[in-house]
């Protein structure tokens, strides 16, 4: 056991050494530092009432029920509570009567209903006692209330404690009274047991304890029995507030004023505590013991696993650099400034010849199979030799300089060091030779030195760099860190067996060589820092790794896992505040800084002193509770719910949901995975506040599943998964969606016909103004008619009047003012067809050019024939169209006449789908070579060809704002020339074919 | 015996210039001259002139309904389209109204004259896209029975080669019979297009398909 240590009066508090405390405060969610009782529930949740209501404790979270009090028409402030297996967890309100919890509500008793209570007390059997305000004494069984008044008259009010004695006989000591129940009868019993004030509880065997001002007595079958003496002051009946007895048999005593005591073979023993004021204790099923405090919050109490070396230990200063046990089984420390000390049969014993008086920590003791022990220390290197002289002696050959630093025994004797700057040392058989650069070692100073498997020597560096020595030369081994990113190599874990190699790094987690690969472990991965320090494995399939904020395990296989790429993170153990350690500050300057003891347990060198555990303790294999879910929020309101299921709506925009792990004793290492099934496609793992939250999630069936592990990676999934119904809104339901689809239906149906309708509407006006221009056309071409060409035929009738005599005797002038008018009224006509929107059509159009040509060649002698299709169809042509149509037959038939010598010209035309065609062929010379699109030679004197090329070129030029094309090519018999003209009708066409597109 | 004419023409002027010409040639006798339609309808029945010179454009109502009125009060009356322009639709349904022959305003008074004698001798004049014209309307009844006004294969043969721009001294030729009897073909085939166009004109008053 521990020795030294904290200051105490009559108690002896090296007693209390052997348990942690851990403490629980308003920070930490208690409602208030002031909590007056703590009861542990048969189902394990901690009971805590508190100046500020009732709530209950998972390990993790404070739970108010408040709220369920005041539904049940009750105070929140509770004076007592306990628990019956009838009835559940009783409480008494200070608003009087009692009220039992159970599934999940509060519901009033007929038990002292009418009264307020002060204590309760539940017996095995589930009688229950209450003392009250009234005086009175009230015992319930089977439903049935006796009441006893036994304390009547007596100026202090009754706040009775009880203990059994036997079924059916009870002590109660209510402050100044002392009384036993036995068969329906309450006697006073003072007498017994001295004056002038009694506090009794339970004990497991041997009778109640009763304590009085001056005496702790127990109750036995043989009468009374005085347990101790010496009670210290201020701690005997009128100052004690609640007693205990814990399963090891201990007696714990809260005072009001004084702390806690533990009395341990008839021994009393201040334990520390939070606070004096002790108001309740508790011991939970895993040997707990929770010590409520007025104005100190809540205290567990917990036996150590871990051992910690430190000044209390006897060692001169708690920090100790390097720490490893011997062949013999013995533990060395080098301790900072405490010099070297080692553990030998249980006692710490430093050496009182200082190896180094300034300047000379040791910062290396390291075993060698030989059973010596080498110490590195700043000022030299010593080593002892238990076989021989039994005291450390100098190994001369190694100089002091320059500065010594790591140090590694290797399997065959060699001893190696690192030396500061940049090399590194190998001592054997009284020898001792260097290396640097010039020798293969490229390097800053070994942080690390450590042998593999094969018996080549690792060696870590400041720099980064990992070099292995075969026996014969240095290699450095890549690790494929960017350039300045490296970090210092802090240790080196060579694991047997698969060859792999572990590399722990100061900044850069941990890498993981071997199989030809190199992996990477980062922070992110769940290591709890970046900057490892060490490694150490231990003997139940964990590797413990040691950083700046505290000691970790993980699961080897856990790891394995995670470097084959089947999980996603590692989970790990941390050793810490549930073990009653905090801050544990591994550092990685020196080695060994861990190690792993012949008995398994560990040790690390921390800045708090040297811990020792024994890792299976540090670990349960147990699995844990379940993770359940404990509380339920809808957009930040609390929202009931029942284990059948949760409805909500899908208006909710945050769902959360609180998880709760039922655990006590070790409430840090819970771990929870969740998953909504349905929404989420992995497991997440749940963050600090144990809270699943989802965004608004669409209507439908979801279920939430959860798993629980404490940290040794059994999973516990809790069965069966909450199903979550997420009611859609009116607007989400099917009907509403139909009636959406049906008024989109119909809305698109307004739509388009608005559209089309505003379209005719358009289209009849384009109709209008077109049949608007129409007219107006129609007008101009009678009014040419009408008036002009009134005009003309009366000019050219005058002109024949004077030739009754024939023709022979006309006047030559009068001939020609005939002729002059009949040229006119011939252009007249031109304009009229042209202008007249009655010929807008392709039949017009016919007719036209053939009345035309065959008046015009009937003149010339030419004879013209037609070949026209029976019908045309009945196209609409733009005005525009037919007069290039007409201008360009005019211009060929007034070449035919003029050049081409021909006596008959054909002119045909075809339609072949929107294309139509204008064919006209003489039968006079033929062109001097075919042509197409106007480009035929100039200067060909002879067939069809126009005298200057120009008519041709004006043929061309119409055909083409008319987006047509023509070809002039020889007739096909040898004879003539034909020119051929088509253009597509859809383009020529009258604009008054529906537009497209929206209007 | 003097070929008794009536003319129908609002332009007054025009009128009396026709009129003058009528009177000063020989053989033609000028039997009335009217300036409107109504009065031309009230009175020509009466006149029972041998040829009328109607103008295609009359003011009131044209000169195509005109014919289309009078043509069966005066079947024996030649009607004489005078026309500015050779504008076919107008001219077409002269000739389907009735009129056996038409007339550019600004021919010489030799071709008047000549036109005048040529249709009291029966002959009539028509060019090739009047011949489409007539093929077409004919081409839209099926079966066309003879006595609706179906064309024989002799006047359908005729027709056929106006609208092939051949000339009726051509169409002699081709078909190895004389030029009148070629003007006597075609008269037959005014004739007929009459009828058929008032069979047409009454199907389609009938609503019923033709």
């Amino acid at each position: 056991m521990l020795a030294g240590g904290l200051p105490g009066g009559a108690a002896e508090p090296s007693w209390a050494g052997q348990y942690s405390l851990r403490e629980w405060h308003a920070q930490d969610g208690l409602p208030s530092e002031d909590v007056t009782r703590v009861h542990q529930d048969r189902a394990g949740y901690l009971w805590l009432v508190t100046a500020r209501g009732l709530v209950r404790f998972d390990g993790t979270y404070f739970e108010d029920f408040g709220p369920g009090l005041r539904q049940a028409g009750a105070a929140v402030y509770i004076r007592a509570i306990t628990e019956t297996p009838e009835l559940g967890v009783v409480v008494a309100p200070t608003s009087g009567g009692t009220l039992a919890f159970r599934d999940g509500a509060f519901r009033r008793l007929d038990f002292a209903a009418d009264k307020i209570v002060n204590s309760l007390f539940a017996e095995a059997d589930g009688t229950l006692w209450a003392s009250c305000d009234d005086q009175s004494l009230l015992r319930w069984q089977a439903g049935k209330t006796e009441e006893f008044r036994p304390n009547e008259g007596s100026p202090h009010r009754l706040v009775a404690h009880f203990a059994a004695e036997r079924p059916g006989r009870m002590l109660i000591a209510g402050g100044t009274m002392i009384g036993r129940y036995e068969s329906g009868r309450v006697e006073v019993v003072n007498a017994e047991f001295g004056g002038p004030e009694f506090r009794v509880t339970d004990s497991r065997k041997g009778g109640p304890w009763i304590l009085t001002i001056d005496r702790l007595l127990k109750m036995g079958e043989d009468g009374v029995k005085e347990m101790a003496t010496g009670i210290p002051p201020l701690v005997g009946a009128h100052y004690a507030s609640v007693l205990h007895e814990d399963r090891q048999g201990t007696l714990w005593i809260g005072t009001r004023s004084q702390g806690l005591y533990a009395v341990v073979d008839g021994r009393f023993h201040l334990v520390p505590t939070s606070g004096e004021a002790i108001t309740g204790i508790c011991e939970d099923t895993d040997g707990g013991i929770w010590v409520s405090i007025n104005g100190g919050g809540l205290n567990r109490l917990r036996r150590r696993d871990f051992k910690l070396y430190d000044r209390t230990a006897g060692l001169g200063d708690n920090y100790s650099f390097t720490v490893s046990e011997d062949a013999a089984g013995v533990v060395w420390f080098g301790n900072r400034d405490g010099g070297l000390a080692w553990l030998r049969d249980g006692k710490i014993e430093t050496f009182t010849n200082r190896p180094a008086p300034a300047n000379g920590s040791v910062t290396s003791v390291l075993p060698d199979n030989r059973g010596r022990v080498w110490v590195t220390t700043g000022l030299g290197v010593l080593r002892f030799d238990p076989a021989g002289a039994g005291r450390l002696e100098p190994v001369a050959e190694i100089p002091a300089k320059p500065a010594i630093g790591v140090a590694y025994v290797a399997r065959n004797g060699d001893y190696w060091v690192g030396l500061t700057p940049d090399r590194v040392g190998r001592y054997r058989e009284g020898r001792f030779e260097t290396f640097g650069a010039a020798e293969g070692f490229a390097a800053q100073a070994p942080r690390v030195i450590t042998e593999d498997e094969q018996g080549g020597i690792l060696i870590g560096t400041t720099d980064g760099k990992l070099i292995r020595f075969d026996g014969r030369r240095f290699a450095p081994i890549p690790l494929e860190v960017k350039e300045g990113e490296a970090e210092p190599i802090q240790d080196i874990y060579s694991e047997p067996g698969t060859g792999l190699t572990w590399i722990a790094t100061a900044g850069n987690g941990v890498y993981v060589l071997g199989g030809g690969r190199l992996r990477h472990i980062r922070a992110e991965d769940g290591l709890i820092a970046a900057n490892i320090t060490t490694i150490l494995p231990d003997d139940q399939g964990y590797l413990w790794f040691g950083s700046p904020v505290g000691i970790f395990s993980l699961r080897r296989q856990e790891l394995a896992d995670l470097l084959a790429g089947r999980g996603a993170r590692v989970h790990p153990v941390i050793v810490g505040r549930d073990d009653g350690m905090h801050g544990l500050t591994c550092l990685g300057l020196y080695k060994p800084a861990a190690w792993k003891g012949r008995d398994g347990h560990l040790w690390f060198a921390t800045r708090k002193g040297v811990v020792n555990f024994n890792p299976a303790r540090a670990i349960t294999d147990t699995a844990a509770p379940p993770a359940v879910v404990a509380a339920v929020s809808c957009d930040d309101e609390a929202r009931a719910f029942s284990a059948g299921g949760l409805a909500i709506s899908a208006r909710v925009r945050k769902l959360a949901l609180r998880l709760s792990v039922l655990c006590l004793s070790t409430p840090d290492r819970v771990q929870i995975k969740y998953r909504l099934d349905g929404f989420d496609s992995q497991w997440i793992t749940a963050g600090p506040d144990r809270t699943a939250v989802y965004p608004r999630l669409p209507p439908g069936s979801y279920h939430l599943r959860t798993m629980a592990s404490l940290g040794n990676g059994v999973w516990n999934e809790s069965n069966p998964a909450l199903l979550i119904t997420v009611q859609p809104l009116w607007w989400q339901t099917l009907w509403f969606r139909l009636l959406v689809a049906c008024a989109l239906v119909v809305l698109v149906i307004v739509v388009v016909r608005t559209v089309s309708h505003r379209r005719l509407r358009a289209r009849l006006e384009r109709l209008e103004q077109e049949s608007a221009i129409e007219r107006e056309r129609a007008r101009i071409a009678r009014n040419i008619h009408d008036d002009l060409g009134a005009s003309l035929t009366r000019i050219s009738l005058l002109t024949q009047m004077g030739r009754r005599d024939g023709p022979s005797a006309a006047n030559p002038q009068l001939h020609q003012i005939y002729e002059t008018v009949r040229q006119i009224t011939r252009s007249m006509d031109e304009i009229v067809w042209a202008v007249n929107p009655k010929n807008d059509h392709l039949d017009g159009l016919a007719s036209y050019l053939v009345s035309y040509a065959q008046s015009f060649l009937s003149v010339a002698g030419i004879r013209c024939r037609l070949d026209l299709p029976d019908h045309l169809p009945a196209v609409a042509l733009t005005s525009q169209t037919r007069h290039n149509l007409y201008l360009c037959l005019k211009e060929v038939l007034n070449n035919v006449v003029k050049h081409s010598g021909a006596d008959e010209v054909t002119i045909a035309m075809r339609t072949e789908g929107d294309r139509f065609t204008l064919l006209i062929t003489d039968n006079g010379r033929q062109p001097a070579r075919a042509g197409a699109n106007g480009t035929n030679g100039q200067g060909a004197d002879h067939g069809l060809r126009v005298s200057s090329g120009h008519g041709l070129r004006n043929i061309a030029q119409r055909v083409a704002e008319m987006g047509g094309t023509h070809e002039f090519t020889p007739a096909g018999d040898g004879r003539g020339a034909r020119l051929a003209i088509n253009i597509a009708l859809g383009s020529a066409r009258a604009k008054n074919s529906p537009p497209s597109g929206l209007v | 015996m003097n070929i008794r004419i009536s003319i129908v023409e609002d332009d007054e002027p025009t009128r009396r210039i026709l009129a003058d010409v009528i009177r000063s040639s020989p053989g033609l006798e000028l039997l009335s001259h009217y300036g409107d339609t109504p009065q031309a309808l009230e009175s020509l029945p009466r006149d029972k002139p041998d040829v009328v010179l109607m103008d295609i454009n009359l003011i009131a109502s044209t000169g195509v309904e005109c014919v289309r009125h009078l043509k069966p009060l005066l079947p024996a009356t030649q009607f004489l389209m005078l026309t500015v322009y050779e504008d076919s639709d107008h001219i077409f349904a002269a000739l389907a109204a009735g009129a056996t022959g038409y007339l550019l305003k600004d021919t010489t008074r030799e071709e008047l004259l000549a036109a005048i004698h040529q249709i009291t001798q029966g002959g009539s004049p028509m060019s090739g896209s009047i011949a489409r014209r007539v093929v077409s309307s004919f081409g839209r009844v099926p079966n066309p029975a003879p006595d609706t006004g179906g064309l024989s294969p002799r006047e359908q043969s005729v027709l056929s080669l106006l609208t092939k721009g051949y000339l009726y001294k051509e169409i002699a030729e081709q078909l190895g019979i004389s030029v009148p009897t070629v003007n006597t073909y075609i008269r037959r085939i005014y004739e007929k297009l009459q009828v058929h166009s008032r069979s047409q004109a009454i199907a389609k008053y009938l609503k019923q398909p033709v």
